[in-house]
């Protein structure tokens, strides 16, 4: 027998990690016409801001990283969380990255933003290492738990990418799971190795 | 009575109208809407996703009780690879099923997950 169900009284509210931004419409109205996350990025370039992540992993005796520190150097953030399955299944690429371009001057840097309040686990240091361990991430990671960076750089969505020159400039922004070899991986390679090859 | 018979009329088209505007704001809903089953001593809840929206299952949904208590809902039919629930998550509520239901949504296409809160009422 079906049960009979009535309606809850609710008002939903969007949200990603709390932050509004500006231009969300814009990029979601894009993402929803054309189904390909890259037709959605800003193209203006503008100075990355700064981040202040106290909590790393994956670095020297886990000291922090800093945009400033890294001049000279390509750097690929990549916004994700644990629990999100379109985040893990971009993270073969990245791995792939890390390893084609380190070397050459690429640092690619996870900025573990949790979906969830603390009591879903994804705040807890310990969780994130293991999630290090299990998808064979070697490059650094920091604990955005906060927010605070993921407000900085305005995402919205899980996974996120920006991909920042060796000047420190934001030159490309993107969202959505990719995989190996195929054309958004391919895209983001391009971009990559485009970005090295300036001085 | 007339005047009387007018005035119940009245407020039972005032109580349609704001029953089909608060089922407009959970069946429109972009990502889910939500459903409950009154049983004997419990509210069951019941997340329907939008059609083409995925319900997280490794992040499961949350209601976020007034007193701080935290209450998942679970399913047992998922995705081969565990990633999300294949029919509606549940949640039996013993008492008042008032407060924030928090769910982390992937719609297929987008190859994006977002995380939708949908406060849940009374009735």
């Amino acid at each position: 027998m079906s049960p009979a169900f009535s309606s809850l009284t609710a008002a939903v509210v969007i949200t990603a990690g709390g932050a509004l931004a500006l231009n969300s419409a814009a990029r979601s109205a894009a993402l929803a016409q054309t189904g390909n996350p890259l037709t959605a990025e800003r193209a203006a370039v503008r100075p990355a801001p700064a981040w202040a992540n106290t909590s790393w992993l994956n670095t020297p005796d886990d000291r922090p990283l800093t945009l400033s520190g890294l001049r000279g150097r390509v750097i690929l953030l990549n916004f994700w969380t644990f629990t999100c399955w379109n985040c893990t299944g971009a993270i073969p690429s990245l791995v792939a990255f890390d390893h084609a371009y380190r070397d050459q001057g690429l640092t690619i840097i996870g900025m573990h933003c949790p979906e969830f309040p603390p009591y879903g686990g994804e705040h807890d240091r310990e969780n994130v290492a293991q999630a290090l361990r299990k998808y064979h991430i070697e490059y650094p990671n920091a604990q955005d738990n906060d927010h605070a960076t993921w407000n900085l750089y305005d995402i919205e969505y899980w996974p996120s990418f920006v991909l920042i020159d060796r000047k420190g400039f934001i030159r490309y922004e993107g969202y959505g799971e990719f995989h190996v070899g195929d054309p958004t991986h391919r895209e983001w390679d391009e971009r990559i190795r485009t970005l090295l090859a300036e001085r | 009575m007339i005047h009387g018979l007018r005035r119940g009329l009245e407020h039972s088209a005032a109580a349609i109208l704001a029953l089909l505007l608060s089922g407009c704001a959970v069946g429109g809903g972009r990502y889910f809407s939500v459903a409950r089953e009154r049983g004997a001593d419990s509210v069951v809840i019941h997340l329907v996703p939008a059609p083409h929206v995925r319900i997280n299952a490794r992040l499961a949904p949350v209601l976020e009780l007034p007193d701080g208590r935290v209450l998942r809902f679970s399913g047992t039919a998922l995705t081969a690879d565990s990633s999300y629930f294949t029919a509606p998550p549940v949640l039996a509520v013993r008492g008042s099923p008032r407060g924030m239901i928090r769910a982390s949504v992937c719609p297929e296409g987008d190859s994006v997950c977002r995380v939708v809160e949908m406060v849940s009422g009374e009735r």
